[in-house]
């Protein structure tokens, strides 16, 4: 039975002694039968005098049915006066203890705020009360708290706190109490398992905050109270007892998600307390704090923790103007600096080697226990080694060997620069830098933001430590890689080993890795590592197979990261899935239930969601002109990406040619997709069928783009086939599946011969093919296709670089079909020239938007020259800083020998090198704008002008985005090299300077009056930079769901919470 | 239905979807491949004529008239190394610039082409008029199938180099057993924008027929060569722009075959094949084909020198004025020229023409004399129809002028005609537009009193 509030008013309003001052102890219980008793036991015994007890439980499940609360209240409370609330739901402790202090008329000098789980010494209550008198300006005292179990053990004594608001015992883990810390001592905060509070002090800061709920209130609370210049101190002398039933998991709670309610409660009260200034500096480090915590916790497999961590932030952010009004009234209310706080405080690092002090035991423990799981692994590394003996052996090593000679072109050769495969820059950071760059500098210059795919590829350079050669390398290695590991798994769950390597190799080695390879289309390649993946995902999202210990949850955040990455590099992939999911789900819905075919069906379009959620802001601009499905959809352009289906459709891709594969490979695979329908069984047979339904659709979407029916959603026949060419690796696998599994159950018959006949057909095709493709290292860049081998392009790069090195910025302008990607590409999107910087196309120049204006003017300058109209052409590309032009030796390359201000610096079989005699600086001061600049846009009048304008000054490029110069005078006119964007900003000492006309560029006007340091820049955009913070977390959340394991008990998180 | 039932019937609906878009793959067209996309904005139109240096011959006079070639408004720039000017050119007028001892010179047409020529008077060491186009754009070869180191003549080779680039030539020698190449004739430095004469005399013994090439072996030239005949019988000068590519068929309107006149066609072939050449000539009402001028034998890396004196016999010795048409009968591509004396009463003077490779609709045509007192234009139809022709003349500073007698002319298939419009040009340098109702080629000649020589220029197709 609960008491009511009158009646409690009633009994807490009853006249004290007048000698000392008066407590009001507050117990706030959930769940806490088991501790419960000892805590109002130990109340009852107090040797204060003075002390009414108020039990308030906090919408305790088991207590509603029953008075039972009441009954033990009664039973365990006969010395004192009490009485119980109950609050109608569970509001966590600081709520909780302000929920019932509002329904109690009292006028107690002191309030004793106690855990359910906690047991105070008989003597605690006096001593903590001597304290706070003793010291006059104390408004908050708390006992030493030592184990439930163990009264030796210290638990703490005051806590400290670091810069984050995270707590600091100052204790050693398990450390003994032999009175060291008995000093009578100020401290940061007290735990709220006990705390002794002026009554007065507690209504001025109003109690707890309402909003925490659970866990950092108590730090919430002492913080403010110091900032309101009070003193908050340990009582050694008194004693608690605790036993941390929450935190150890003893109690069950609604507040259990506890990484989330500490990480959010902390951040709120920094956001309230700390000045401004500091809060400042903290809120960035802050935010990497937190992105540090979400990417240990990928490391640990702990998904949901960073789901909690990234709960917390969203509620930081939603509670924003409530955080703001309660920082309003603490700094208002706030009578010491920080810096007074500082000696309570402790540093970062000091907190991280006590952290890890703690942790060295545990890690000793795991290090033990990681030996035992290396000795289990041992045994079977040596298993391995004894079955890899003899033949199984032989075939990995001879294996290995064909990869290598096989790829050697592109493993064993100088930086690869073709269609999609480019170098990357020398800096080991630099793609990194670009994706995140607010402006890019592809072409003439774009502003972001830049796809996701640049992000992915930026981590080879920086595993290879800065070596680009190394990072391409290693970035083909792992593509192969992890394909094989991809067509592995998918046909893992139903066929053996030996049939799940075959389809490994046959994926690697067959058509996406060869035509991917030649062609040097990287996003073919990584759609194809990509696409196993997300096949085996679908697969078992509508049904087909789901293998023991399958998790929706976890695939369908498995699905999001495959299409994801499929995606950054060919946004059209999505769609491909989702035909692909469609398709296997018309099939299984026909075999089986279709309402669980509909559950996986809605999974599938939540990963697919989130992957394109996980490509923003960049997949938010696909259907912008000029963007990656804008390209496929637009007229014209999307004729030149349909064009390159002709002759292809169903029967291509039926006989293993969409991508184009090795002649005779391709027949191999309907050999094996027939065997496997045709003698497997069970779900090795329903499965192919599934896969031969998906190679159908697809063979169909080719047909239809072929023909003009159906715009294309893909750039190129080969990025179309990489979901029918993994379709075929896996009925492979099944293939020799059922070969090696169903075929020996069957009786003798013609079904054996037939099935025998095909398969040595099929293997006698795949040998046939593969050697000599083998010896004649045919899995490399440029093979079969027309276009300007690596050397060519080597010596121009080596050209502009050495130039480069004397001018400084440069841009190269490269016309002609034999520098284009062989395939249509929307990484590099088709057109007959395209402009680099000094080192030519590298892996930064990728995605360059083809409909910005200033590809217009451009294209004008380029036509001009083309079709003979001008001879002028080095003065028209001078106005965008185009300093060397390397064309193909075609019928084009006639009018390009025409131009007489072009210096004929090479002249080769394969192509012309010009230098250009007229250009103008990438960047600089001048008297007006360029003529030049103004007569591409404008007209030819202006040619006639004169030669090359004579610039004043150059400005230095701090980045892609940033230009300065130093002891700058007006009056001049700032000229900048890069795309026309209202974004960018030019500042004369500070002053803004106005934004005049600069043709294609942009232009500054510099005041006579005005003199100093110049900077020109593109500012990020605040909502860029935040999307693309939430956008990471998504993928750390992704990442962390993708590779999750079963959850494992928070016991560090516990800990930590004392 | 049991589940062996159902995947039976799934395989069914699955290999019956691959069969009908294997039909569907068969029946349906591949859709038309298509190029990049490029832009459909006007282009910049900057156009420059590369015209020669001046004549540094003992005494001489040179003027280039520049007609504008298009109705937009152009801006004209004289520039060179030494000049710059501009001047604003209101479409379709023919306007003259002389000049003294400049450097070479560059005509640019700002937002619209112009056409430029080159007409020159020479006094000293022989007398003499010549005539050339000024090219419209540089290259790595040019030919010279007509040249002549004997002791009456003295023939130079004006290379310019129109680029910022230095360039250097080899200049080839050509003759009937075949090609020779001389070391101080090879590797030839051209500065960036500078032009030097080269003087084969100097270079060549004495030989009466000698051919000529001159290769850029890096960067790119203009070439023009300038032949002074002195002699009892003919005199005079003569200017040609080179050839810069070979053809298979060579037109040459204007030529003669009779008393007093001297006409040979000198071929360079430089390909690693033999060539066939047969010359056929066009009277006023058809062509002919004199049996000596079929399948002359031009050996691989060599030239001839076709006379139509030692070839021409019988009745079409009597021929009169006659163009001719050289090819080549087995596909292996030359270079013709066309040499010309006249010894008459009322002509004397020595002319030299490359010809022209592809009849065309429209032709402009620039004077063949600096004072031309006799000028015409001469057409061959090398259409299967009869074509009707329209004269319209760009006068000096003034409208274009379309005189009556000049239009409608109309020319026989396979014939030729000769216009003369010494009546409305009156000595004054114009150029000549000339439209047709059909395909033909158009060349411009001149005899000029005062330097008792004649000239002769191709038309410029439009």
């Amino acid at each position: 039975m609960v008491v009511t509030p009158s009646e409690a008013r009633t009994r807490a309003a009853k006249p004290r002694r007048a000698q000392e001052p008066s407590v009001l102890a507050v117990v706030v219980t959930h769940r806490g039968k088991p501790w419960i008793r000892r805590c109002l036991v130990a109340l009852n015994g107090q040797t204060y005098g003075s002390l009414d007890v108020l039990v308030v439980d906090d919408a305790s499940p088991d207590s509603a049915q029953s008075p039972v609360l009441r009954r033990i209240v009664k039973r365990h409370l006969p010395r004192r006066r009490w009485a119980v609330f109950r609050t109608p739901r569970p509001l966590g402790f600081g709520g909780a203890i302000n929920w019932a202090l509002s329904r109690v008329r009292t006028r107690v000098d002191l309030l004793l705020f106690l855990h359910d789980d906690a047991e105070l010494d008989r003597d605690a209550v006096s001593k903590m009360v001597a304290r706070l008198r003793s010291e006059p300006g104390t408004a908050v005292v708390g006992p030493k708290i030592v184990a439930w179990d163990n009264p030796d053990r210290l638990e703490e004594v005051g806590m400290a706190a670091d810069r984050f608001g995270y707590p600091y015992k100052g204790l050693e883990e398990g450390e003994i109490d032999l009175g060291q810390h008995d000093v009578p001592a100020e401290v940061f905060y007290v735990s709220s398992t006990c705390m002794l509070v002026r009554h007065d002090v507690f209504r001025e800061l109003r109690g707890f905050d309402a909003r925490m709920r659970a866990f950092a209130e108590d730090l919430d609370l002492c913080w403010r109270a110091r900032l309101a210049g009070h003193a908050v101190r340990v009582e050694p002398e008194a004693r608690a007892q605790h036993a941390m039933a929450l935190a150890t998991g003893k109690r069950a709670s609604p507040f259990l998600a506890i990484r989330y309610f500490t990480r959010r409660n902390r951040l709120r009260a920094v956001a309230k307390s700390a000045s401004s200034v500091r809060l400042l500096g903290l809120m960035p480090a802050y935010m990497v704090l937190f992105l540090a915590e979400m990417i240990g916790f990928v490391v640990l497999r702990q998904p949901r923790e960073i789901l909690n961590l990234a709960r917390a932030l969203l509620w930081n952010a939603a509670a924003l103007p409530s955080t703001l009004a309660e920082r309003r009234r603490v700094q208002s209310a706030r009578k010491i600096p920080d810096r007074r706080l500082l000696r309570y405080t402790v540093r970062q690092a000091t907190r991280v080697r006590a952290y890890v002090e703690q942790k060295a035991e545990r890690l000793e423990e795991a290090w033990a226990h990681r030996a035992e799981v290396f000795a289990r692994g041992g045994g079977g590394v040596k298993v391995l080694v004894a079955r890899a003996r003899g033949l199984p052996g032989a075939a990995a090593v001879v294996g290995l060997l064909a990869l290598l000679i096989g790829f050697r072109h592109a493993l064993w050769t100088a930086p690869i620069a073709f269609g999609e495969l480019l170098p990357f820059p020398e800096r080991a950071t630099a793609v990194w830098r670009t994706f995140l760059s607010s402006w890019q500098a592809t072409g003439l210059g774009q502003p972001g933001p830049a796809s996701p795919a640049l992000a992915l590829l930026g981590g080879f350079p920086v595993a290879t430590f800065g070596a680009p050669g190394a990072a391409q390398k290693l970035l083909l290695i792992v593509l192969g890689l992890v394909s094989f590991v991809g067509a592995y798994r998918l046909v893992a769950p139903v066929v053996d080993r030996p049939a799940r390597i075959l389809a490994g190799l046959v994926y690697a080695l067959g058509p996406v890795g060869y035509a991917g390879v030649r062609a040097g289309a990287l996003g073919a390649l990584a759609f194809g590592a990509a696409a196993p993946f997300a096949l085996l995902v679908l697969i078992r999202l509508t049904g087909w197979e789901r293998p023991p210990g399958w998790a929706r949850s976890r695939a369908i955040a498995r699905l999001a990261l495959a299409a994801a990455i499929s995606a950054a590099f060919v946004p059209g992939s999505l769609i491909v899935y989702g035909i692909t999911a469609l398709v296997l789900a018309a099939g299984r819905a026909f075999l089986a239930r279709p309402e669980k075919v509909g559950r996986g069906l809605i999974g599938i379009g939540l990963g697919l969601l989130a992957a394109w959620a996980l490509l923003l802001p960049w997949s938010g601009s696909w259907f912008s002109p000029g963007g990656a499905i804008d390209l496929l959809r637009a007229t014209p352009s999307w004729q030149v990406y349909a064009g390159s289906f002709a002759d292809e459709g169903l029967i291509s891709v039926i006989l293993g040619q969409v991508p184009e594969g090795l002649p005779l490979w391709g027949l191999a695979g309907p050999l094996f997709g027939l065997i496997a329908v045709g003698v497997g069984e069970g779900q090795r047979r329903r499965l192919a069928l599934a896969l031969w339904a998906v190679i159908a659709v697809i063979g169909w979407i080719v047909t239809l783009t072929s023909s003009g029916f159906l715009r294309p959603f893909v750039a190129s026949p080969l990025e179309a086939g990489v979901v029918a060419s993994v379709c075929w690796a896996a009925l492979t696998g099944l293939g020799i599946g059922a070969f090696r599994l169903d075929l020996p159950r069957r009786g003798l018959g013609i079904g054996h011969a037939l099935t025998l006949g095909a398969t040595a057909l099929a293997g006698f095709l795949v040998v046939a093919s593969l050697l000599p493709a083998l010896w004649s290292g045919e899995w490399g860049p440029g093979r079969g296709t027309r276009r300007a081998p690596a050397g060519v392009v080597d010596q121009i790069r080596s050209v502009l670089a050495a130039e480069s090195g004397q001018v400084g910025q440069l841009r190269a302008l490269w016309v002609g079909e034999a520098w284009s990607p062989p395939e249509p590409s929307l990484m590099r999107p088709p057109r007959p020239y395209f402009v680099t910087g000094s080192r030519g196309q590298v892996v930064t120049d990728l995605f360059e938007n083809p409909t910005e204006p200033s590809d217009a003017v451009l294209a004008r300058a380029v036509d001009s020259i083309e079709t003979a109209a001008t001879d002028r052409g080095g003065s028209l590309l001078g106005a965008f800083n185009i300093r060397f032009v390397a064309v193909d030796r075609d019928a084009r390359s006639e009018s390009w020998l025409r131009q007489r201000d072009l210096a004929l610096l090479r002249t080769e079989p394969s192509y012309l090198l010009f230098e250009n005699e007229s250009p103008i600086v990438h960047a600089g001061l001048f008297e007006e704008v360029p003529g030049y600049v103004r007569a591409v846009s404008e007209g030819e009048a202006l040619l006639s002008g004169g030669r090359a304008p004579a610039q004043r000054r150059v400005l230095e490029a701090s980045s892609a985005r940033e230009y300065h110069a130093d002891d700058v005078a007006g009056p001049a006119v700032v000229w900048l090299s890069e795309g026309a964007h209202p974004r960018w900003r030019g500042t004369l000492d500070g002053v803004r300077l106005p934004k005049i006309d600069g043709g294609w560029g942009n232009a500054f006007s510099v005041a006579s009056d005005l003199s100093g340091a110049l900077t020109v820049s593109f500012p990020h955009r605040a909502s860029t930079l935040l999307l693309l913070l939430a956008v990471g977390l998504g993928w750390i959340v992704v990442l962390g769901g993708s590779f999750s394991r079963a959850p494992v008990p928070d016991a560090m998180g516990a800990r930590e919470l004392g | 239905m049991n589940g062996y039932s159902r995947d039976t019937l799934l395989a069914a609906a699955v290999f019956a979807l691959i069969a009908a878009g294997a039909l569907a793959d068969t029946l349906m067209g591949s859709f038309e491949a298509s190029s990049a996309p490029r832009s459909r904005v006007a282009p910049v139109v900057v156009a420059t004529m590369f015209c020669p240096p001046p004549l540094r011959t003992g005494e001489a006079a040179q003027r280039i008239v520049v007609a504008a070639a298009s109705d937009s408004e152009t801006t004209l720039g004289i520039e060179g190394l030494e000049a710059r000017r501009r001047e604003l050119l209101p479409g379709r007028l023919t306007t003259t610039v002389f000049r003294g001892d400049a450097p070479p010179i560059d005509i640019v047409g700002y937002g619209g082409r112009v056409d430029a020529y080159v007409a020159g008077t020479i006094r000293r060491p022989v007398r003499g008029s010549v005539a050339a186009v000024c090219a419209p754009q540089a290259a790595s070869d040019w030919y010279f199938p007509a040249g002549s180191t004997a002791l009456n003549s003295d023939e130079r080779l004006i290379v310019y180099n129109p680029f910022p680039e230095d360039a250097v030539v080899t200049v080839t020698l050509y003759g009937r057993r075949g090609r020779s190449n001389k070391a101080n004739l090879a590797d030839i430095p051209i500065a960036g924008g500078g032009s030097v004469g080269i003087q084969l005399n100097d270079f060549v013994p004495t030989r009466g027929f000698v051919s000529a090439s001159v290769h850029a072996e890096r960067g790119r030239v203009v070439v023009w060569k300038l032949l002074l005949r002195s002699g009892d019988q003919v005199s005079g000068a003569e200017m040609t722009l080179g050839a810069s590519n070979t053809s298979d068929i060579w037109y040459f309107p204007e030529g003669a075959v009779g008393t007093g006149t001297d006409e040979a066609i000198s071929v360079i072939n430089p390909q690693d094949a033999e060539a066939l050449v047969t010359v056929s000539l066009v009277s006023a009402e058809e062509t002919v084909q004199p049996p000596k001028l079929v399948d002359v034998v031009v050996p691989p890396q060599s030239s001839r020198l076709i006379s139509f004196v030692d070839r021409v016999g019988g009745a079409h010795s009597r021929l009169g004025g006659v163009g001719a048409i050289v090819r080549t009968t087995n596909g292996v591509p030359i270079v013709a020229e066309r040499t010309l004396r006249y010894a008459t009463e009322s002509l004397e003077g020595v002319s030299s023409e490359m010809g022209a490779t592809e009849p065309a609709r429209n032709w402009r045509l620039g004077p063949a004399s600096a004072s031309p007192d006799n000028d015409a234009l001469v057409v061959i139809n090398a259409d299967s129809e009869p074509v009707t022709l329209d004269v319209t003349l760009l006068q000096v500073e003034r409208d274009p002028r379309s005189p009556g007698a000049l239009q409608g002319i109309r020319v026989p298939p396979g014939g030729r005609f000769k216009v003369p419009l010494a009546r409305w040009t009156g000595g004054i340098p114009m150029v000549a537009l000339v439209t047709a109702s059909g395909e033909i080629v158009a060349e411009r000649v001149a005899y000029s009193e005062s330097d008792a020589d004649v000239g002769a220029l191709m038309g410029t197709r439009i």
